[in-house]
């Protein structure tokens, strides 16, 4: 570890178990983004128009999208995207199922934000923080889960789990420094 | 008519013994339900003991209905109480071994599900009737009886076949279990060569005994004798070896470097054993088979009356020229004959024989069918006896979106959730998305209305062709596997319970084609044959039957469990070809066959005339064209200069009688194979000069045997080389002539390894595997054989139709053959010869 002082932070992290858009149901959110009530199509011009055959694989899809409430009606033809179909939509993927929270402390050079991998060390508190660095807009779900998957293997996510949103406690963070280490 | 039951009587003398009901007579309009529930009630009360009762029922839904024939096995002596609808004669087995009373409705008799058949009609009935007491049945009960003997003989038909299967079945499962159970305790392992570790027996006992219990098999070795997951090594074979005064353990060498893989970690001590789970998974499946028909539980439900008796399968009817759907249109170039066969297979009711010599385009036309199938919404199972033929035929589909294939494989599964369902899923999407792209070009004059659905299927399609399996979830795959509707498996997958009662995954198919039905056993075939309402069986019983191995039974032979005749008749039923019997047993309206064939070269294709005289293949698209298209412009050059093979040279012939110095050369023994060094040094020998040809490198080469000593003298030989493991790899293409069967190269060389002056045995003389060996080569053939040795050996060739058999020298012509259109030399091309001096 760098003499650099570091920030130690806790992190509120929400797991849920996801699930990847699979391209039927991306195709059918974005019929019903592209194609306005009164001009969609049914599921069999659908299936025809997008060589599937059969439409057996968009009523499957259809009804993974209603399990997710990816839609704010349960008929195709009227429905339009929820908040939850327009971010799986974006993302990729869906929440499909309980969410949890666990809390982790991490901790980050505190010139550049970069994280440090400080298990088993003992730090010396220098002073708190007052006001979030320039880099604490940087720690986004995707770099949290990184330096997770990285630092902490026995957080080691199940099988289709995502680290879907992250509150950093700003109010309790410290700039801290290895024992034993002076400017 | 009289009715008289005298169960004191039939007690205690077991046989067959008929039970006339008053009014039985053939089409005698009878009801005799309230009899027959007496009767069989009182049955029941004496024979408290009865563990089987099979009550055979004949519906009849309205006085002009067809009547429907209903097997009902009763696992107890509960009687229904009310039996509906006429009855007519009973028969009654009393079996004093098993207490099993069989009845089974008399005018059934034809129809008779073999369940109940074979336990009944086994023997003569006839000649039962003549037995017949007439104090149990009058004289009309017994001229009644022997009014039927045409039925029996039908019966006989029935029940025999599948009694005897079952006895085969049984015996080898006896055996696997017996082989499964021994362990061989070894103190010492000697892994230093990976293909010949040695382990050292702690008690040896007899080398004879443990040769044959370990001949040809796999052999697991750990620490722990229940472990499947052991390290796994074929056997090669059993030395003694004195290490000590007085003391000489066992050494059994195994090779595990089979198929390149790594050596595996072994225990210096722990045991061996022979790794029979497979087999014995295998033979529960098929075991699961003859019981599924024997309950009726076949998908066609007529599959029990025409099994065994080919011509009562519905005929295809001809097709009408105005007929609708005649007129479809082929997903790729067919000729007449090929095509005919997709009519029939698009107009069948029960079964089409399909016969196809090698490369008549087969795994075309099941594509082709396959196609046809799911163009009109139906779903087809294409199985065979090994993977390799199912999967030729899922590579062949023509890519359409209609056509969603799969293929379904336990291996594979294991290794993921749903196997490689997922790489079939990817290849769909990538097919769907270019039918649409095509549809996009199509559509792109069309109104600008279109505009917006343009854009969307744009998007589709492109995202479509970029697809990855990681797309996709377990379960999007398992849902595209129930609704895939081409299913490949093997014979054996498709009878394992995940196939027949996976949740979800409907396991009837419209239409079963099976392929390859000549490797298969009739065990085998039943298989996929109980999943289909249609039947293709497909085929050439000019190739290879199924191996039969005869030290299985040796042990059982040897210690009076089980007759030599026996042996030999279970060989009867394994080797004989099925597929042979049938298709001569079929009318022709259940049959079709391909005569024009595009694999090999005119020249190469004379040879294999040879096996084919009666009825011989035509070039596909005529001689000369075949000629052009199967070029292969490769020229082989002896150590002067000169060349030995030029480009026009399709067949070749090495003869190996002499080194290049001239000296005999001479072939070993190992254990039942045999090999030959100076063949494997030939052929590593033009292996490599072909590997130096830009040439050759576009083309796929193969080198295989009818020896499997011979196979790793070939493969050890060749690694040797460092041929480009990308255009050769020893493991994949080379390989013994019964397991390349299916496979096909542009040059294949076939190694004959014998060397002695007059031939002996049949292995090399079965025409059917010659057929195989040089039917393998698309451009170039290549023999390596001791002419002296082969030249004399009579090969019997039997007409396609069963006629009479020939005994011809078919080496010989294809010797002559080589000699008049292709080319022989010898291992002196490789010996620079000395100049001749002044």
């Amino acid at each position: 570890m760098s003499a650099t002082n570091c920030i130690e932070l806790d992190l509120a992290c929400t797991f849920a178990p996801c699930r990847r858009l699979n391209p039927f149901h991306r195709v059918l959110l974005r019929a019903v983004e592209t194609f306005p009530v009164g001009a969609r199509p049914g599921f069999d011009e659908l299936a025809q128009r997008l060589c599937l055959g059969e439409r057996v694989f968009l009523d499957q899809a259809w009804k993974d999208i209603q399990a997710f409430r990816a839609t704010d009606d349960d008929d195709f033809m009227q429905s339009r995207l929820s908040v939850a179909g327009e971010e799986a939509l974006r993302a990729g993927w869906f929440i499909a199922g309980e969410q949890t929270v666990r809390r982790h402390t991490l901790y980050f050079r505190r010139d550049d934000g970069c994280a440090v991998q400080a298990e088993r060390m003992e730090f010396a508190v220098v002073r708190a923080v007052r006001m979030p660095p320039a880099w604490s807009k940087q720690l986004t779900t995707e770099r949290i889960a990184e330096v997770l998957a990285a630092q902490k293997p026995q957080e080691r996510l199940q099988p289709g789990e995502r680290l879907i949103a992250l509150a950093a406690d700003w109010s309790t963070a410290q700039e801290v420094r290895k024992a034993g280490l002076h400017h | 008519m009289k009715f008289y039951l005298d169960l004191a009587a039939i007690h205690g003398r077991p046989g067959r013994w008929a039970v006339l009901l008053p009014g039985a007579r053939p089409g005698a309009s009878v009801s005799r339900g309230v009899e027959l529930s007496r009767v069989l009630g009182y049955l029941a009360c004496e024979f408290f003991t009865v563990r089987k009762l099979i009550v055979l029922r004949r519906q009849v839904a309205g006085v002009t209905a067809k009547p429907r024939y209903v097997l009902r096995p009763l696992a107890s002596t509960r009687i229904p109480s009310a039996q509906a609808g006429p009855w007519l004669a009973l028969v009654c087995e009393y079996h004093e071994s098993t207490r099993a009373l069989v009845v089974v409705d008399r005018e059934l008799v034809p129809l008779a599900p073999v369940g109940v058949s074979e336990r009944v009609f086994s023997g003569e009935i006839a000649c039962e009737a003549t037995r017949l007491n007439p104090a149990y049945c009058d004289g009309e009960a017994v001229t009644f009886l022997r009014s039927v003997p045409a039925a029996a003989t039908e019966v006989d038909t029935l029940g025999s076949p599948l009694a005897r299967w079952r006895e085969y079945l049984d015996w080898r499962r006896k055996i696997a279990e017996t082989k499964a159970m021994e362990t061989y305790a070894f103190t010492e392992c000697d892994a230093r060569n990976p293909r010949a570790v040695c382990f050292y027996l702690r008690d040896p006992g007899s080398a004879g005994k443990l040769r044959q219990r370990f001949l040809n098999e796999e052999l697991r070795v750990g620490a722990d004798p229940k472990d499947t997951r052991a390290p796994q090594g074929t056997f090669r074979r059993i030395r003694t070896v004195e290490t000590a005064p007085g003391t000489v353990p066992l050494v059994v060498e195994v090779d595990f470097s089979a198929g390149g893989r790594e050596p595996p970690r072994l225990p210096g001590a722990g045991v061996l054993r022979v790794a029979m789970e497979g087999e014995l998974a295998a033979l529960d499946v098929q075991l699961d088979g003859l019981r599924r028909l024997t309950e009726n539980r076949a998908c066609n439900p007529r599959l029990t009356e025409w099994l065994f008796d080919l011509a009562k399968a519905l005929p295809i009817p001809p097709t009408a020229p105005d007929a609708p759907g005649v007129n479809w249109r082929a997903d790729g170039p067919l000729n007449p004959e090929q095509r005919a066969c997709v009519d029939r297979a698009l107009a069948l009711d029960d079964l089409l024989l399909l016969w196809g010599p090698p490369g008549t385009g087969k795994t075309t036309v099941i594509a082709q069918i396959c196609s046809q199938y799911a163009r009109r919404g139906r779903r087809v199972l294409v199985a065979s006896q090994a993977n390799l033929a199912v999967e030729q035929a899922l590579l062949r589909l023509p890519a359409l979106p209609q056509v969603r294939p799969a293929w379904v494989s336990t291996a594979r599964r294991r290794e993921g959730s749903a196997g490689n369902v997922g790489s079939y899923l990817c290849d769909w999407f990538v097919t769907v998305g270019r039918a649409v792209h095509g549809d996009l070009v199509e559509a792109k004059t069309a109104s600008p209305t279109e505009a917006r659905w343009s854009s969307f299927l744009g998007e589709w399609a492109e995202r479509c062709e970029r697809v990855t399996a990681a797309d996709f979830s377990g379960d999007d795959e398992l849902f595209y596997l129930r609704h895939a509707n081409v299913v490949g498996a093997t014979c054996n997958e498709t009878g394992k319970p995940d196939f027949v009662a996976s949740p979800g995954f409907s396991s009837r198919f419209d239409l079963v084609i099976v392929d390859e039905v000549s490797k298969a056993t009739p065990p085998e075939l039943l298989l996929p044959m109980l999943l289909g309402r249609r039947i293709l069986l497909v085929g050439d019983h000019r190739q290879l039957p199924p191996l039969f191995r005869d030290e299985h039974f040796e042990e059982a032979v040897e210690n009076h469990e089980l007759p030599r005749d026996a042996v030999e008749s279970f060989r009867d039923l394994v080797t004989a070809s099925w597929f042979e019997h049938a298709f001569r047993a079929v009318p022709e309206s259940v049959r079709c066959a391909l005569r024009r064939q595009y694999r090999m070269h005119p020249n190469i294709m004379e040879a294999v005339n040879l096996f084919y005289a009666d009825q011989p293949l035509a070039a596909g698209d005529g001689e000369a064209a075949l000629a052009r298209e199967k070029k292969h412009g490769l020229q082989l050059r002896r150590a002067d200069g000169r060349a030995w093979l030029e480009p026009q040279h399709h067949l070749v012939w090495f003869d190996t009688a002499r080194d290049a110095v001239g000296r005999p050369a001479r072939d070993e023994r190992i254990g039942t194979s045999r090999r030959n060094h100076l063949e494997a040094e030939a052929c590593a020998r033009i292996v490599a000069e072909l590997a130096a040809q830009p040439e050759a490198r576009r083309l796929s080469v193969a080198v295989i045997s009818f020896y499997k000593a011979q196979i790793g003298l070939l493969r050890d030989r060749l690694r040797r080389e460092e041929l480009p493991a990308d255009w050769f790899d020893p493991w994949r293409d080379v390989n013994t002539v019964d397991q390349f069967q299916g496979s096909e190269r542009d040059v294949v060389i076939v190694s004959l390894v014998r060397t002695e002056a007059r031939l002996s045995g049949e292995f090399v003389r079965d025409f059917r595997r010659i057929n195989v060996a040089f039917s393998r080569a698309r451009r170039l053939l290549i023999i390596l054989a001791s002419e002296q040795t082969f030249a004399e050996a009579k090969v019997a060739v039997p007409g396609v139709d069963g006629g009479t058999v020939e005994a011809t020298t078919a080496y010989r012509s294809i010797y002559e053959l080589a000699s008049r259109n292709g080319a022989c030399a010898g291992p002196e091309v490789f010996v620079q010869r000395k100049a001749p001096q002044a």
